[in-house]
């Protein structure tokens, strides 16, 4: 047997053999002479070479370390150079400090990934033997297979869809580039290599193999790999599981490895559905190490609390799991997964419970880690179990991800048979009731049940924003409490991690200086780099996002940003495109314009040239807010500039208050209350329940203020087509008869709608039924006609208010402006909705009836709409009405 | 092999991978050099600035 290195591969080594070395009876001269040549050249590595090169890297070592201790001691002075040596408040102070902090942002780095010189200390010869031998088995059969016929499928593929698991890739690859094999013949090679030992033989290895070739499982293992990869699920997987299945190679190291990666709940290697596939695997593939695992109390016993058991812990890899859809997904591909599902009992709280469902085969109390796919509480649980105690109660998942409880276990004492189908009757009915329509996908909801668990949270079904505001809290309030955070003392290095992973600018120092009040939005695009991170990563990216969107939720008007930070993966619903989005939102860019000019004037003064250039943006009103301007903290010093910004800032509150009382279904004209024509469109839709964009609760709620929607003869009329499929003609009828009503209602006129909306790709505006949507064209086209209608006073018609309950709104609103901004003569009406820019919001009932203020007629006002967000948490409810200038500004919103 | 143990069972680091970690420690060493450079910069040409003050009283 010879050693070999490829040229350009100094570190890999391959092992080749000659047609007179050992066991090479599979090949046939002629044969031989068919394959590609390979491009190698001689280079023995054996032990000899091995510990030769490790004594000149110790050597290295030891004199990196001695820099360090230098850098360290170098640090220190640099420190009081920038602290005490220079000009307090100096250009060369404030560049000095910075440039500290980010040289100790590198010694931290160091100091933590840095080995020390024990780690180096141990026997690496062997190891390095060990990858050798699996290497040289590997080449070994590799030959052989390319002498089937079974070698005509596409290899290199199929190694590069496989190569995340732990494979000694590179070698698998190298090997196969020029070859070609099929799925099979490498999942021998991938189980060898994983069950290899370092005393085994040629012989043992063929006997594997052949054994192999009788499981059939393994083609099943393969297929749900490629169909996690397919599902982008793989990414975090592929990443952990190099990491881990090489460790496997050596059998000495494999289960450490396996209890290892289920166990830290400090590293950044997340545990995931797709790597808990892979050693589940791994596990079944060694009964020995199953076994071990067993021996070592690995499965926790189910007593305690619920901090001891690590719940914290679960809920927060449940919070951002994808499993949803991935068990949507696997369902459709006929992927056999069991599952299982644990109640966990609410403390101090008899009557709910809180179940997790995970993968059948892992335990979700793995020390606090575990594939936790979904959480969901259950109400009317069995009050007679005693509420200090916690309940473990195993159902196994049918299709459709409706449990069915087969049994339980308290403690150690077996759950009544009827409490178990209980249990299962009212988790079912609960689940359909609390997913309903949407099964799995209203992650909203969940999220808000979940925060009951927090001190601070509260119940928040109203949309996202206010989810994540609440997560925050809550995630604040629990790093506090809880010893089994996820997150404990760990964020900085998240952040770390992902920034110098993509040698990326770091994220916590844009944290930091948000922090320090030192907000520059123009920051905040650069996050917009990061989500395609957010999308390969998983599971870092929560402390980071989390961090993030704490640090951007201290400041008033910027929870948009917490939530879109946060929002990506705690619902990981905003994809990319939401994400940029938001970022078009014109409030945005005009934040960042007030900021370059009012907050680049630090050093100097603010002039009157500053606040007129800064005028536009200022109009609208959210902009300030997002610029982090704090009116009294700028350095004014002449009296006309300080006037001029007073003027500007009471017209602004000013334009707010003088619509607070202003009503949405009513308007005083000669001091005389009178009704506006109203016309409410709701989405008809009948999939997710009955008529939920206009329920009877909604339409009654109407009728509080005095609105008859059942009298279809009059002007005050609900729309919706009458099923949900209208054919082209039938959608097309309805919007005539719907623009004519809105075009011809006296002023004022209220328009709500409650329903779908935003883009669906082609068509953006407002969905009143399955492809049957009223333009953002349409509207401004509805507004540009009644301005014209000289029949209408335009006083009136400047108290058209139109509001939509529906996701995206803002954006819908600020498109439907900008059309009708383009002619001056139209009499800009007051527009509002229920979503920030790109947002989406949930869809229930009670959103409905908050957003269009028909609850009561104290509430359904104006002010009332800002009152919304006060009492909800990240509510974006929000109203523009037209200043002096007819241009509109905010009076209402976040 | 306890549980205790199992919790940060040691890694061997191969001669690769020794050596990519004291890679990534001399760059991050040479990246400190320069920030240090640049507080000691701050201090030089304050220093200059000074002196330049100096000249012209």
């Amino acid at each position: 047997m010879i050693l070999f290195c490829r040229k350009n591969q100094p570190n890999r080594r391959f092992v080749f053999f000659g047609e007179n070395g050992p066991d090479s009876h599979a090949s046939t001269q002629a044969e031989m002479a068919d394959k590609p040549k390979e491009k190698i050249e001689p280079k023995l590595q054996n032990s000899e070479d091995i510990t030769k090169e490790r004594d000149g890297l110790l050597a290295r070592h030891n004199q990196v370390n001695q820099r360090i201790g230098n850098a360290n001691n170098r640090y220190d002075r640099c420190k009081e150079i920038a602290e005490n040596k220079l000009p307090a408040g100096s250009e060369a102070q404030k560049i000095a400090l910075d440039a500290c902090v980010k040289a100790k942002g590198k010694l931290d780095k160091i100091d933590r990934e840095f080995p020390v010189a024990d780690e180096l200390s141990q026997d690496v010869i062997k190891h390095e033997e060990v990858i050798n031998r699996a290497d040289s088995i590997t080449r070994k059969v590799v030959r052989d297979l390319t002498d089937t016929e079974k070698q005509e499928l596409e290899a290199k593929k199929t190694v590069d869809s496989l190569s995340g698991f732990g494979l000694k890739t590179e070698a698998i690859q190298s090997i196969f580039q020029d070859n070609a094999s099929n799925i099979s013949d490498i999942s021998f090679i991938i189980k060898d290599l994983q069950g290899l030992k370092s005393d085994g033989t040629d012989g043992d290895f063929r006997k594997i193999v052949d054994d192999i070739n009788k499981i059939g499982n393994l083609e099943k293992f393969n297929s749900n790999l490629r169909e996690l990869g397919n599902l982008k699920i793989l990414s975090t997987q592929q990443k952990i599981g190099v990491m881990a299945m090489d460790k496997v190679l050596d059998g000495s190291l494999k289960v450490e490895t396996v209890i290892k990666y289920l166990t830290d709940a400090t590293t950044d290697k997340k545990f995931d559905v797709g790597f808990a596939l892979s050693v589940i695997d791994t596990i079944k593939m060694d009964e020995d190490i199953g076994s071990q695992l067993e021996e070592l109390k690995f499965y926790n016993d189910t007593t305690g609390s619920l901090k001891e058991q690590g719940l914290d812990a679960k809920i927060d890899v449940a919070l951002m799991s994808s499993f949803v859809d991935f068990v949507r997904k696997t369902q459709d591909l006929a992927i056999p997964l069991d599952y299982k599902v644990e109640l966990f009992k609410i403390e101090n709280n008899p009557t709910e419970a809180i179940a997790i469902y995970h993968l059948a085969e892992t335990s979700a109390v793995y020390n606090g880690q575990s594939v936790i796919d979904s959480v969901k509480t259950i109400k009317g649980f069995d009050a007679n179990i005693s509420k200090d105690d916690v309940i473990k109660g195993i159902m196994t998942l049918e299709k459709g991800c409706r449990p069915k409880f087969e049994e339980g276990l308290l403690g150690s004492k077996k759950v009544e048979s009827k409490n178990s189908e209980q249990i299962s009757d009212e988790m079912d009915e609960y689940a359909k009731k609390i997913d309903g329509y949407s099964d799995f996908k209203n992650d909203f909801k969940k999220i808000a049940l979940l925060m009951k668990l927090y001190p601070n949270a509260k119940d928040a079904s109203n949309g996202l924003g206010g989810n994540v505001e609440i997560l925050i809290k809550g995630k604040s309030e629990s790093i506090k409490i809880s010893e089994a955070s996820l997150f404990k003392g760990n964020m900085g290095e998240a952040l770390l991690f992902i920034s110098e992973l993509k040698g990326k600018i770091t994220p916590s120092e844009i944290v930091q200086r948000w922090e320090e009040g030192k907000r520059n939005p123009a920051e905040i695009l650069e996050l917009s780099r990061y989500t395609e991170d957010y999308k390969s990563m998983n599971y870092p990216d929560l402390p980071m996002s989390l961090e993030l969107g704490r640090a951007l939720g201290k400041v008033p008007g910027l929870y948009p940003f917490a939530a879109i930070v946060t929002g990506r993966t705690v619902v990981d619903k905003f994809g990319n495109d939401e994400f940029m989005a938001f970022l078009g939102d014109p409030g945005l860019m005009n934040a960042i314009k007030i900021n370059e000019i009012f907050n680049g004037k630090i050093k100097g003064e603010l002039t009157p040239d500053d606040v007129k250039s800064a005028e536009k943006y200022l109009n609208a009103g959210r902009a300030l807010d997002l610029a982090g301007v704090k009116p009294e903290e700028l350095k004014i010093n002449d009296d006309k500039t300080i006037s001029m910004l007073n003027s500007k800032f009471d017209e602004l509150e000013n334009h707010a208050k003088a619509h607070e009382n202003e009503e949405l279904y009513y308007y005083v004209e000669n001091g005389v209350r009178k009704p506006r024509d109203v016309i409410f469109l709701a989405s008809n839709e009948s999939d997710h329940g009955d008529k939920q964009f206009y329920s009877k609760d909604l339409i009654a709620s109407f009728l509080k203020q005095g609105i008859d929607f059942t009298d279809t003869t009059k002007p005050k009329a609900l729309f919706a087509t009458k099923d949900s499929s209208p054919t082209p003609e039938e959608a097309d009828e309805t919007k005539k008869d719907l623009i004519a009503r809105l075009t011809s209602a006296t002023p004022p006129l209220t328009f709500t709608f409650n329903g779908h909306s935003g883009s669906d790709g082609k068509v953006s505006g407002i969905y009143y039924d399955k492809n049957a949507c009223l333009s953002e064209e349409e509207l401004a086209g509805i507004i540009k006609t009644r301005s014209k209608n000289a029949k209408f006073s335009r006083e009136l018609l400047a108290k058209d208010t139109y509001l939509l309950s529906g996701c995206d709104t803002r954006r819908v609103v600020t498109n439907v402006y900008k059309l009708v901004l383009q002619n001056k003569d139209i009499v800009i009406p007051r527009m509002g909705g229920a979503s920030d820019y790109g947002f989406k919001v949930g869809i229930d009932g009670n959103h409905a009836k908050d957003t269009l203020q028909v609850n009561d007629s104290d509430a359904a006002k104006i002010g009332g709409l800002g009152n919304l967000n006060k009492t909800n948490h990240g509510r974006s409810t929000f109203m523009f009405a037209r200043n002096k200038d007819n241009i509109p500004q905010q009076v209402v919103g976040p | 092999m306890d549980a205790q143990n199992t919790q940060n069972p040691q890694k061997i680091l191969t001669n690769a991978e020794l050596k990519a970690k004291l890679d990534e420690a001399t760059k991050d060493l040479n990246q400190f050099d320069e920030l240090a450079n640049k507080v000691e910069e701050q201090q030089e040409i304050v220093a200059m600035e000074q002196q330049m003050n100096d000249i012209n009283l």
